[in-house]
């Protein structure tokens, strides 16, 4: 079994009346890339904040590497990268004096310090910006730039709150690729976000959060197996009967029909031919039909079914 | 000491900024020692002066005459309504009555007494003339005390009020000898630079301080292995060498243009802009402290820098400023600052006396300290509001 690297027990945090995590559990294995996936507002920063002993909390502890964390347990603060989700460098120096810095918050040596900040230029790709200022970077440069402030010290653990707001595809998916190499390279990963299809993506592990709290936690395989969702058939049609729609709901596996603006869905749980039943339906009614899509799960459906509500929603 | 390195480096970024300031400076230093020369001229200017002799000596009538030949001199009726009237409705400046026994206390070394003035109160005007009679007075008592017949006091009195042209607004001890360390230059250097150096240290330290402090670059930084002692450390330590080199640089500059010499006065004004150079640091921290954004200090800089220049009589001299302008100046620092300045330079009615001279930079030193605490507060209360 893995090391644990983080361990959250019972977290509890409030402003004032808001309960902004409660009674939060996590453990984080060496090895992972632990994915935090919840809506804005979900508790993901103060998780991350309280776990940075930058916010103190009300209840609850937490250990990393084996060892309670506190302000001044620079031992672990040492060991950890921190790429925030509000991005922190500088306005007034150049990315490679901002790297430097904040490479040098943890690395004293000048040569070893030299060589980890070029070392974080170039994983993020940022050699033909190094004199520019943050202010005169896209949003994706700035990203890349926030990480590599948080990165060039080769931390074993790497926390990341929303590395990717604000950043276009292709920047998004040098990233996403990015962790995936940190992680190869050995460090433990936290990364928060509220977009499911980063984190089912890059995370081995994920937890997903509603309004502070935990509402479950698994593998994406894990994830989606807890829910009775096995499939959802997506049929473009411009019309539909209310009796084929009740027709459909009884197919075996149907579980939830519903039809909106030109789209019919069926929701099935279970069993292997659920598409051509459907299709089949709709073919002996004689009724006209376009694009059909039949999907897996996705961690949307995961949250959705468990909170009633759709991750988008609040985006 | 990465927060100290970039601490420093954030500065040096600021300086165009306060390059700004300090070319503004020199565009005002030059401007302003060449409209003195002017103001000495200003003499040139001649005011309605009445003379009401009651003394009717010969030491009154050399008075009298003596004012004749810088103003014109107008007769009045010694009539105090019409006299009131005539100062009310600016038909005269100034109306100097000479008491009987004018004559008699002079030449016993008594100045008490000698006259009785109607003058528009806090008037430049009224100030003007109020320092040519004690200049005069004072020079003809020196003379006299110096052992001079009445006459010859008289005559060397004129010759040399005559000859010269005296800084307008000079102090009763004034004496020649005390300007040659501490020229007009260098006094208003140092007059101007109470404002430049408030402006470029909080162009300089107000920014950087308000940027090391960011909120999310502090939280960066405090999940560092830095403890927030030493980061505090290093930030004090990093504003005290920014304030420490602007300061050096200003003395340097002031040492060149001295012809590289400072002597006796130019040393305590050197001391003097030491002091008030910390007590610009309190105000620039303060304001680091206080300000929302970076970008309303450029703002904030020109509000205090300007507002307390123009009450503290760093633009114009003290004693042309009106006395509720003054007595509201004295709960700023500046005042303080410049008052000391004046005294060294004989600037104003205050005689030298390293005494009062030292209470006044006492004073700033008050303010110094009151600020820094103030600061000490501020952060204090908002890490406990966190
Ligand atoms: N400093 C604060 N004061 C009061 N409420 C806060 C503060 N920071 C966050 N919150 C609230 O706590 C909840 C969780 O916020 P946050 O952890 O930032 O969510 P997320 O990162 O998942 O978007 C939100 O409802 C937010 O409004
Ligand atoms: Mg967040």
């Amino acid at each position: 079994m893995a090391e644990t690297i983080v361990k959250i027990e019972n977290l509890v945090k409030r402003y004032k009346d808001l309960i902004a995590l409660d009674h939060l559990n996590l453990e984080i294995k060496q090895g992972e890339v632990f994915g935090l996936l919840g809506p804005n507002g979900s508790g993901k920063s103060t998780t991350i904040n309280c776990l940075l002993s930058l916010l103190t909390f009300d209840k609850g502890s937490i250990e990393i590497f084996g060892k309670k964390m506190a302000p001044d347990n620079y031992e672990a603060k040492r060991n950890i990268g921190i790429i925030m989700q509000n991005v922190a460098v500088f306005d007034e120096l150049t990315v490679i004096e901002n790297i430097d810095y904040f490479c040098g918050l943890y690395i004293k040596d000048k040569s070893e310090r030299k060589k980890c900040v070029q070392d974080a230029i170039e994983f993020t790709e940022l050699q033909d910006f190094i004199h520019f200022y943050p202010k005169k970077l896209s949003g994706g440069l700035l990203r890349r730039l926030n990480i590599a402030c948080g990165i060039a010290h080769k931390p074993k653990l790497i926390i990341l709150d929303e590395p990717t707001v604000a950043v276009d595809p292709q920047s998004r998916n040098k990233i996403l690729e990015g962790i995936q190499k940190l992680n190869e390279e050995g460090a433990t990963i936290i990364y928060t976000s509220h977009y499911m299809e980063e984190v089912e993506q890059i995370c081995t592990r994920i937890a997903i959060m509603d309004k502070g709290k935990k509402i479950a936690e698994g593998t994406k395989d894990e994830l989606k197996k807890m829910i009775k969702n096995t499939e959802t058939v997506s049929v473009e049609i411009s019309e539909i009967p209310d009796d084929i729609l009740e027709k459909l709901s009884t197919l075996p596996h149907v579980y939830s029909t519903d039809f909106n603006n030109g789209k019919l869905e069926v929701k099935c749980s279970g069993g292997k031919h659920n598409l051509i039943r459907i299709l089949n339906v709709l073919q002996e009614s004689d009724l006209h039909f376009g694009r059909v899509f039949s999907e897996l799960p996705t961690l949307n459906d995961v949250f959705l079914e468990i909170t009633g509500k759709a991750l988008r929603d609040s985006d | 000491m990465q927060v100290f390195k970039a601490f420093l480096k954030i500065s040096k970024k600021n300086i165009p900024m306060a390059l700004i300031y300090v070319g503004l400076f020199l565009v005002l230093l030059a401007f302003f020692v060449d409209s003195n020369a002017e103001n000495n001229s200003f003499e040139a200017e001649r005011l309605s002066v009445s003379v009401i002799d009651m003394d009717n000596t010969d030491a009154s009538r050399a008075l009298t005459e003596f004012i004749g030949q810088k103003h014109d001199l107008v007769e009045i009726e010694n009539d105090k309504d019409i006299i009131l009237d005539a100062l009310y409705y600016e038909k005269i400046d100034y109306v100097l009555n000479i008491n009987r026994g004018y004559s008699e206390k002079i030449s016993n070394g008594s100045t008490d007494g000698l006259f009785t003035n109607y003058k528009i109160p806090d008037s430049y005007t009224g100030v003007f003339i109020d320092n040519l009679v004690n200049q005069y007075v004072s020079t003809l008592s020196a003379y006299l005390a110096g052992g001079n017949s009445f006459d010859e006091a008289l005559t060397k009195t004129e010759d040399l009020l005559s000859k010269e042209l005296p800084v307008t607004v000079q102090s009763f001890s004034h004496d020649e000898t005390e300007t040659e360390d501490y020229s007009k230059k260098m006094m208003y250097y140092f007059q101007y630079m109470a404002y430049i150096i408030m402006s470029v240290l909080i162009t300089i330290l107000s920014k950087v301080i308000v940027t090391v402090n960011r909120k999310e670059v502090r939280s960066r930084t405090n999940c560092s292995c830095i403890t927030v002692a030493s980061q505090t450390a290093q930030i004090i330590l990093g504003s005290a060498v920014v304030v420490a080199v602007i300061w050096v640089i200003f003395i340097l500059a002031a040492f060149i243009m001295n012809g590289g010499t400072f002597t006796d006065k130019c040393l305590l004004a050197v001391f003097n802009s030491f002091v008030f150079t910390v007590v610009s640091a309190g105000i620039a921290l303060l304001i680091a402290a206080l300000a929302p954004k970076s970008d309303s200090i450029n703002v904030i800089s020109n509000i205090v820098a300007l507002g307390m220049s123009f009450l503290c009589g760093v633009f114009v001299n003290q004693s042309l400023l009106g006395e509720s302008v003054l007595s509201a100046a004295r709960f700023l620092p500046a005042y303080w600052y410049i008052r000391a300045n004046n005294m060294l330079s004989g600037l104003s009615e205050e005689v030298f006396n390293i005494n009062s001279f030292m209470s006044f930079v006492g004073i700033e030193a008050i303010f110094a300290a009151a600020l820094f605490a103030i600061i000490i507060l501020i952060y204090k209360v908002k890490h406990n509001a966190q």
